[in-house]
């Protein structure tokens, strides 16, 4: 008995992030119906559904760019739903926003560099550059470039960048693989998974089921506001009638 | 929203008793003041209520119900006077309802030229446009172009005759009651205009104008229709001004003009139509009471503006039409007040 | 019109311009951070010039602690009147105008009682004794003083260009322009960031109106006057663009200063009004304006 206590104990300490009964309102309309989710250490969790139902709005509320009415949200068992999305960054969770969100009149070295101006370690700015010129290569070709003139992938690849650096271990990251060519999307899924070996941990808003599918360990599906379904990918792979049935993809994948 | 229709009937008949107690408690007003010695002051100081009541409502469709912030609303309102000053003056008209249309004529005129240069622009420049155009205005009037305006004096003599050749508005008790009529149907008329089509598009606009936009109306010219119609209504105050006061001075161009419809709205409840009137008379009534005190009046405006838009951005009508809503409904229906 | 009478005029203009451009820098930078609008920003300029002429020139006589004292204070209350106000409208997610009507109220009141206190009748300060006498060059004469404050503002200005294209302090303020929700979703405290750059803008401001002060008869009255001259300058060089700026307050600069050398008070009004309007209608986004004025 000891050893189970033991055991539980250990799970919820390598639970990253924690997200219980989140309730989100834009304006009268309400988006977010009680959405209650985990990511532990180390994971991919993917966060599926159809377009427009709340995916979006989850990864702002966990930032409080649109801040929840009620419900809770604890990263490394803190409670961080009241803070400023400012002081959440700080606490070490990146933001990857959808379409991208780079200053496009910044370079690309000034992009990378903004969340360092916020945090002052200056000693650890030569480090985190080097983990990301290693990654995305590309990216120190181009550093002084403008970004604005930096093509789809290599901005995501930017944005995903900046993202690793402001965020410790937690990134969110939405929609990453939207309106980029095949080959570029599986560049990125490479990217990401190298990311993953480097003890970051990744939660991730996705339309194309099936990036989701190479890449995430769980996920969560998501439907008008609701998480509809849940599971690891071997769980999904097994029961691909759950995928037909929330996000209409054809039973044969 | 409540779907409870019981609680909606309540409201809405509430809204026509407090409607209906308020216009009777109007008309029966300067019978109560013939009793004072001071029933012309009193029945003027009224008068002087309604017609700033008339301007600030007006000012609510642009600014209340559109979202348009103009600094220039006294343009509707001194071009609308200073057309009724001249039309009696010069071209001898008499009937006051000619003098009032052909005041309303030159206020919608201008209305729907500041209107086009402000609706293709954001709100800065709004600000300053309409601003610009009203000091202009008064430029040219204070200029006496042609002799028309009469310069810094402005031009005086106006008189009061029988509108429609029947009922004469010279004695000011008169004149209170055509005032109040034309209140109170400029009041159904806007009202009807913001509850309509139309209106939707004016609050769209206030919202989101982007959207109103993709769901395929012309912006620009729904603006320009929201100062026309305000425009009409501000002239119409204007007019009756000009009878009121039997003068016309570039006073009626004035900056601070547009900024008094600006705090009598802010002040009574933007959006609601009823609230500017409640807050120009309250506007007027603490300056007749305070103009001893006229030195400090612009401190009082200034901390007014601070004041309420921080702290009471709805203005006091909705305050006040919700004290009455509660006070005569019983403690189980507080769940039925609205704003 | 002689050669003369050309220099002078563009040397008015310049001068003119400068203080134009001082002062229109703070408030179209605080439109391109916050996306508002500050209408009392002519009170931080008229409470430098009286601050400099009431207080501090009768006290300590050192016209230089005027130009510190004159930045510091309105700095100071630039920074309250963020915090305190619209901080509380933004953050409450207000209509763009609520900002408008509180700055509005707090030019009103503020004018007030500088107008209560010191009365109304234009101010005109003396200019420090090293900087008094002319310079003549050629054929034309002219003054030291505002040949300084030409060169004064270059400095600010340069020393503003400087400070936003090549600090991190800058990168953040360009990064918030650009997008103040991802900007802080960075870590960056964008509220403090844009309370500070208001202070900044006012500050400034108020160094405006030590510098214009002998030169430019200061009065309550011109509070607005002159906000409407400057919504024109920042119109015109584009919203959020600081080179906007400093080329458009030499363009108005010089049409006022022609404009008034050539023709009477009321004609130049109608005319710059005409100027305006054509402006707007040709080209709303003005000079180098990303987003223009289109809100």
């Amino acid at each position: 008995m000891a050893g189970c206590g033991k055991f539980i104990w250990e799970k919820q300490s390598s639970m990253l992030l924690e997200v219980k009964e989140l309730h989100t309102y834009y304006g009268q309309s309400h988006i977010l119906q009680g959405i209650s989710l985990k990511v532990d250490e180390g994971e991919i969790v993917a966060l599926l559904g159809p377009n427009g139902m709340g995916k979006t709005t989850t990864l702002r509320s966990v930032m409080a760019l649109t801040p929840a009415k009620s419900g809770h949200v604890l990263f490394k068992g803190e409670d961080i739903t009241r803070l400023h999305p400012f002081e959440i960054a700080r606490k070490g969770i990146g933001y990857v926003p959808e379409d991208r969100g780079i200053f496009k009149s910044l370079t690309v070295i000034q992009n990378l560099r903004i969340p360092h101006l916020n945090k002052g370690r200056r000693e650890n700015w030569e480090r985190d550059l080097e983990k990301v010129y290693a990654l995305f290569p590309i990216l120190k070709e181009r550093s002084q470039q403008m970004a604005g003139s930096l093509s789809g992938g290599e901005q995501q690849m930017l944005t995903t960048a900046r993202g690793m650096i402001a965020g410790d271990h937690l990134i969110l990251l939405d929609e990453p693989t939207e309106g980029l060519a095949p080959n570029i999307v599986q560049d990125l899924i490479d990217s990401l998974q190298a990311i993953k070996k480097q003890n970051f941990t990744i939660l991730l808003v996705e339309q194309s089921v099936n990036t989701a599918l190479e890449i995430a360990d769980r996920c969560y599906i998501l439907e008008k506001g609701r998480i509809k379904a849940q599971g690891t990918i071997d769980e999904i792979r097994k029961n691909p009638e759950i995928l037909h049935q929330y996000l209409g993809v054809p039973d044969e994948k | 929203m409540e779907k409870n229709s019981l609680s909606f009937l309540r409201r809405s008949a509430w809204g026509w008793i407090g409607g209906i107690l308020l216009f009777l408690g109007a008309a029966l007003l300067p019978l109560l003041f013939e009793l004072s010695s001071e029933a012309s002051y009193l029945q003027y100081t009224a008068v002087r209520m309604m017609i700033l009541g008339l301007y600030a409502m007006s000012f609510d469709l642009l600014f209340g119900f559109t979202g348009i912030f103009s600094f220039g609303h006294a343009a509707a309102f001194g071009a609308s006077a200073y057309a009724s000053a001249i039309f009696f003056t010069r071209f001898q008209v008499t009937e006051p309802m000619i003098v009032i249309l052909g005041g309303l004529a030159l206020a919608v005129l201008v209305s729907v030229f500041v209107g086009y240069l402000s609706s293709r622009v954001g709100s800065v420049a709004v600000f300053l446009v309409t601003f610009a155009s009203t000091e202009v205005m008064q430029l040219i009037a204070f200029s006496n172009p042609a002799g028309l305006t009469n310069g810094e004096n402005g031009i005086s003599g106006i008189k009061r005759t029988a509108v429609l050749g029947l009922f004469s508005v010279k004695p000011e008790l008169n004149f209170y009651y055509f005032t109040l009529l034309i209140l109170v149907v400029s009041y159904f008329l806007l009202r009807k205009t913001v509850n309509s089509p139309l209106g939707d598009v004016f609050q769209g606009i206030r919202g989101n104008a982007e959207r109103v936009r993709f769901l395929g109306y012309n912006v620009e010219q729904y603006k320009i229709v929201s100062f026309a119609i305000s425009g009409l209504f501000a002239g119409a105050a204007g007019s009756l001004n000009a009878l009121h006061e039997g003068t016309v001075a570039p006073e009626v161009l004035s900056w601070f003009l547009s900024g008094d419809a600006v705090l009598f709205t802010v002040l009574g409840g933007p959006g609601t139509l009823i609230g500017p009137i409640l807050g120009a008379s309250i506007i007027v009534l603490v300056q007749e009471i305070l103009s001893d005190f006229l030195r400090e009046w612009l401190v009082f405006v200034g901390m007014s503006y601070v004041v309420l838009i921080l702290f009471l951005p709805k203005g006091l009508f909705p305050m006040f039409s919700r004290i009455f809503q509660n006070r005569v409904n019983r403690p189980s229906n507080l769940s039925a007040t609205t704003k | 019109m002689t050669l003369e009478f050309f220099f002078m005029q563009m040397l008015n203009g310049l001068t003119i311009g400068s203080i134009f451009i001082l002062l229109s820098s703070g408030l179209t930078i605080v439109f391109g951070l916050q996306g508002i609008t500050n209408c009392a920003h002519g009170v931080f300029y008229m409470l430098g010039a009286y601050l400099a002429i009431k207080v501090v020139m009768p006290l300590a006589g050192n016209y230089w602690l005027a130009l510190v004292i004159a930045f510091l204070f309105n700095f100071g209350l630039g920074c309250l009147m963020e915090y305190t106000g619209i901080r509380f409208l933004v953050q409450n997610k207000r209509e763009g105008t609520h900002v408008l009507v509180l700055t509005l109220g707090f030019a009103i009141l503020i004018r007030e009682l500088v107008k209560i206190t010191w009365g109304a009748v234009p101010q005109l300060a003396e200019a420090p004794a090293i900087l008094q006498g002319t310079l003549t060059v050629g054929s034309v004469t002219y003054p030291v003083y505002w040949l300084f404050v030409i060169a004064f503002t270059a400095a600010i200005m340069a020393t503003l260009g400087f400070l936003f294209m090549r600090t991190g302090l800058g990168i953040l303020v360009q990064s918030i322009t650009m997008n103040s929700e991802v900007t802080q979703a960075l870590g960056t405290n964008a509220p403090r960031i844009n309370t500070a750059v208001f202070g900044l803008g006012t500050g400034i401001a108020g160094i405006a109106g030590v510098l214009s002060s002998p030169i430019l008869g200061v009065e309550p009255n011109m509070v607005f006057d002159l906000l409407i001259v400057l919504f024109v300058v920042i119109i015109f060089g584009g919203l959020g663009s600081l080179l906007g700026v400093v080329v458009s307050g030499v363009i108005v600069g010089m049409i006022i200063s022609f404009g008034t050398a050539l023709m009477t008070g009321m004609i130049a009004k109608i005319l710059a009004f005409v100027v305006m309007i054509a402006i707007l209608l040709v080209r709303p986004l003005g000079l180098f304006g990303k987003t223009g004025i289109l809100d």
